[in-house]
């Protein structure tokens, strides 16, 4: 490790400028080096015009808040198609931080609004700098959001092709797929390292391309949000249900809205739900109004007849709160879902985790063990996995002291400081 | 000689064409009712009846001037502008037409009616290239000559022209078919590239000339155009030269009858604008020499510059090649400087910019950049081309270095669509015979030597790259020539409408000195489906390219370069140049 001296972080986005996982798990990572001897790190995260007056589009690249080693990489003009930049002032910049920085590692967390020129421009710039990427999602293999799930029937997809993408994104020609598969090859090229925070993935990139000794699992880490002791719940049936993310469509909200609408009508109802999140906005047209007529038909009940709370989103600051409501986390994901932060989440705080049976859940939730599978994508199995946790006597607590503690931050930051000597 | 100038004005548009031509044969009957028998110039003689500026119907400007040497003197001295200004400011005055000498003259000049005629269309372009097209019923006394002063002293003259069926003016005139009475002249500057630029709307009006003798003027106020949108026009004008007839021994008549000299001439000239009008703009590390100069000529968007500048450039071994970009569009010149700003700092690239503001939006800018290169290897890499091997530079050095010189001094790789079958593995003539179906008679055989590709539908028969062989042509999409033989060669001929079969000429003229094309296991992808395709070449523009190419060739390919491997290339020794009898 003694080698090892300065490491840049470059992130998607600030956690504070905008959602989603990544830019979490980068910032984890950067927390965790900064109290690292011998380390010296830096963090550039991309930001864009979402993240309002912070945006400043001429400036190239800035810092952030008077943070100290936190830099903005203010993203314009964009290509969102092969993510690459058009503004060569940022890219002057960006060369203009590397040769001020001279780290001995760059870690690329993600391309998306960084670009993919920039690590190619890393390794033109600083010829023998280590670099590392993380694959947090399937952007390289698939250009329709990353979640391989096909556009045509919503059902998971298994391996790019022109012709299957083009399927899915009609507007783009077979041919652009291609192209852009050459792009990011060429690109990803000059990456050592590729790392990928479920061992699941690993498959699906090598056989897209990525060759099979440059790819290894690290697992994504946290720090505890646990910042109380937790309040012993109340002794009777384990009948409270908490789901935690974003109302996108990917993340299957409406397969929990339906099981619960299969169990009312089967006149079971002594449990209750509880939705955690927001982003509506971004899911699409059917699916924003599912929810909303669900949530509205709920509003028009008697309260004594409700099951379901929609709580809005949250921040990490609240989260224990919203989880001492709840016994079980539900996560039922009709994507491969790489990690499930949630995950992580629902173990600080020692509760069981009830998922879809695929991809980075079905990896870390060990059914019958810490947590119970359903079928991806299927109310009923939902709702039959639902009626169990609140009867089956026992079944709460035998899961409930399986969970395990999930991987720390420090255990993810050692999973990448050895990857660093070795790349 | 009689000078009868005589103002046909025939405004035809093609929906209007008949009205037109029969409204000028009524004028012409109404003034033979009239006894007018000289039809008295013109436009300049249209003032109100007693204004200053009216004129006698007697005023004949050429009679004027013969008649009164004094006034004629003092227009060559500039001293007035005409002799119809003469008579305006004291000429009607003095009653000049009723003096004897002035009778006498247009008397004498009296004689048979200038067959009728009319100009359709008249366009010329600052630089003097011209198109004109028309109708004269000459029926009985022929159309020998025709001259158009562009600048002072210098004109156009056209004594042989292609004569064209004009429907229209058949059933006007009431004639039986089988009369050309229409007439096509194209006209490159006379002087080329290095003559002084013209003002088209101040060139006199035509002159023509028939067998008799008499001699008359038609005045169309000329339509200013461009080099290459007169040479498109021209080619427009060739499919329906014919009247509809697609023969191509009809088309064939007309392009040898000067037209396809003069277009292909303006096709030159269009190449050599382009050349001396440019901006050339360097990016990235400079060396003395590189390995080559891989040649690319941006069409569409300039987004495309970066993504096929990594994807051509990014492997190993092309960091000893450079790169230039042809970008002749100019809305697209202050993004491509971003984009080779951008190539610079991502890439490390050696990059040429090259920006023609009136470039030929195909090919021609290619050619034009081959002068700029720095080194003694060309690439003529189209844009929808990428290479299917990220190490191709590295193997296309290992070719210079390890193959025999007479197999890469101009060779090609084989060219593969998306699916993976083959789209261009190098030219090939055959000879195929057609019917041409024909109203009310047996359909005709045309037997034709068609230009052809080697492809595979198949993928799977394209799986294993073709071996090194000689080849009738390889594409230009990709071709790679030794510079010092593509100077030899002349360069790509720029007689060809939209770069369209530069590439078999330039590789016949090489077979023609002993060196044929080669294709090497140098697989690309060409993507020709999806990026903006070059400007294809018109209908008119594919026929004068045949012609271009049969005509130059023809010989050469009957009996030597028919089939996918013709005996002539198989008898060829890998390692030798070939000793070829015919062409030049």
């Amino acid at each position: 490790m003694s080698e090892v001296e300065k490491i840049l972080l470059i992130s998607l986005g600030h956690p504070e400028l905008v959602l989603g996982g990544s830019p979490v798990v980068c910032q984890e990572l950067f927390d965790e080096l900064r109290t690292r001897a011998g380390v010296e790190c830096t963090m550039l995260a991309a930001v864009d015009r979402d993240a309002g007056d912070v945006h400043q589009p001429k400036a190239g690249i800035t810092g952030f808040d008077g943070r100290d080693g936190v830099y903005l990489l203010h993203q314009t003009d964009h290509d969102y198609w092969l993510h690459r930049n058009n503004e060569p002032l940022l890219v002057d910049r960006f060369i203009a931080l590397l040769r001020a920085i001279e780290p001995d590692v760059v870690h690329f967390h993600h391309f998306m609004s960084i670009g993919l020129d920039l690590i190619g421009t890393v390794r033109r710039i600083l010829p023998s700098c280590r670099i590392l990427f993380t694959f947090h999602e399937f952007a390289a293999i698939c250009a329709a959001d990353g979640h391989m799930v096909r556009r045509t029937d919503r059902s998971l997809c298994d391996r790019a092709s022109p012709v299957r993408c083009h399927q899915c994104l009609p507007d783009r020609q077979p041919d652009e797929f291609l192209i852009r598969k050459m792009w990011l090859e060429r690109h990803l090229s000059h990456v050592d390292r590729f790392t990928c925070p479920s061992r699941f993935m690993i498959e699906p990139y090598v056989n897209w391309g990525i060759p099979r000794d440059r790819i290894s699992h690290v697992t994504n880490g946290q720090r505890s949000r646990v910042v109380r002791p937790m309040l012993t719940p109340p002794d009777g049936p384990r009948n409270r249900f908490g789901f935690f993310g974003l109302l996108h469509d990917d993340k299957g909200v409406t397969v929990l809205l339906r099981a619960v609408s299969l169990l009312r009508e089967t006149g079971f109802t002594q449990f209750r739900i509880d939705i955690n999140g927001g982003g509506i906005q971004h899911a699409s047209a059917p699916v924003r109004r599912e929810i909303e007529t669900f949530q509205e038909a709920e509003r028009l009940l008697p309260a004594a007849e409700r099951i379901v709370s929609f709580n809005g989103a949250y921040s990490l600051d609240q989260i224990q709160s919203r989880m001492a409501r709840v016994d079980w986390t539900i996560v039922p994901s009709v994507w491969w879902e790489i990690f499930g932060l949630v995950i992580s989440e629902a173990w600080m705080f020692g509760r069981p985790v009830i998922c879809s049976n695929v991809g980075g859940m079905a990896e870390r939730v060990t059914h019958e063990v810490d947590g119970l599978h359903f079928e991806m994508g299927d109310p009923a199995s939902l709702a039959a996995t639902i009626r169990r946790a609140c009867t089956e006597d026992g079944l709460w607590q035998r899961l409930h002291a399986a969970v395990p503690a999930p991987p720390s931050r420090a255990e993810m930051a050692d999973g990448f400081l050895a990857l660093y000597e070795a790349a | 000689m009689a000078i009868r100038p005589r103002i046909v004005r025939a405004v035809i548009p093609a929906d209007e064409r008949d009205d037109a031509v029969r409204d000028d044969v009524m004028r012409e009957d109404v003034m033979r009712e009239d006894g007018d028998e000289f039809a008295h110039d013109n436009d300049l003689i249209e003032a109100p009846p007693g204004s200053d500026d009216a004129v006698d119907p007697d005023f004949d400007e050429t009679t004027y001037l013969r008649a009164f040497p004094d006034i004629a003197e003092a227009v060559r001295r500039g001293v007035l502008t005409s002799g119809l200004e003469h008579f305006r400011k004291a000429g009607r005055a003095e009653m000049r037409l009723e003096k004897a000498e002035y009778r006498a003259l247009l008397a004498a000049y009296a004689g048979p009616a200038a067959p009728q005629l009319a100009i359709d269309t008249l366009t010329i372009s600052p630089s003097g290239s011209t198109l004109m097209t028309g109708w004269s019923n000459d029926r009985f006394d022929q159309l020998t000559e025709i001259n158009l002063e562009t600048r002072p002293q210098i004109r156009h003259n056209w004594t042989a022209f292609p004569r064209l069926v004009r429907t229209d003016v058949e059933r006007t005139l009431e004639a039986p078919p089988g009369y050309r009475f229409g007439f096509l002249l194209v006209a490159a500057p006379v002087g080329g590239a290095d003559a002084p630029l013209i003002n088209p709307r101040a060139v006199n009006a035509p002159i023509f000339r028939f067998a008799s003798g008499i001699e008359t003027q038609a005045r169309r106020d000329p339509v200013v155009a461009s080099d290459a949108d007169l040479r498109d026009l021209a080619l427009a004008a060739l499919p329906t030269a014919a009247a509809g007839e697609l023969d191509p021994e009809v088309i064939y008549g007309i392009l040898d009858q000067h037209v396809g000299v003069q277009i292909a001439a303006i096709n030159r000239l269009i190449v050599e604008q382009a050349r001396v009008r440019r901006l050339i703009e360097r990016f990235g590390p400079s060396r003395g020499r590189f390995r080559g100069s891989i040649i690319t000529t941006s069409r569409g968007g300039a987004d495309q510059i970066v993504p096929r500048l990594a994807l051509a450039g990014g492997g190993p071994g092309a960091d000893e090649y450079e790169f230039i970009v042809v970008v002749t569009n100019a809305d697209q010149f202050e993004p491509a400087l971003r984009a080779a700003r951008i190539a610079e700092a991502t890439l490390g690239l050696a990059l040429t910019l090259v920006l023609q503001p009136e470039g030929d939006p195909a090919g021609t800018g290619e050619d034009a950049a081959a002068d700029i290169a720095r080194s003694d290897r060309l690439i003529f890499m189209d844009q929808a081309v990428l290479p299917r091997e990220a190490d191709w530079a590295t193997r296309h050095s290992m070719l210079l270095d390890g193959a025999p010189a007479a197999q890469t001094r101009l060779f090609g790789g084989s060219l593969y669509h998306p699916d993976g079958s083959l789209s261009h593995g190098g030219y090939y003539f055959e000879q195929e015979t057609s019917l041409q179906a024909r109203p009310h008679d047996l359909p005709r055989r045309i037997t034709a030597v068609q230009l052809k590709s080697v492809a595979h539908p198949a993928p799977s028969a394209s799986r294993s790259w073709p071996r090194a062989r000689p080849v009738t042509g390889v594409s230009a999409a990709f071709l790679s020539v030794d510079r010092a033989w593509f100077e030899v060669l002349g360069g790509f001929t720029r007689h060809y409408a939209r770069a369209a079969h530069e590439d078999i000429d330039l590789c016949l003229r090489s077979l023609s000195r002993g060196v044929p094309a080669w294709i090497h296991p140098l697989p690309m992808w060409h993507f020709e489906r999806r990026q903006p395709v070059r400007a294809e070449p018109s209908k008119g523009g594919a026929i004068l390219n045949s012609w271009l190419l049969h005509r130059q060739w023809d010989a050469m390919i009957v009996p030597d370069l028919l089939g996918p491997e013709p005996a002539l290339l198989n008898r060829t020794d890998a390692a030798a140049p070939l000793a070829v009898g015919v062409g030049s």
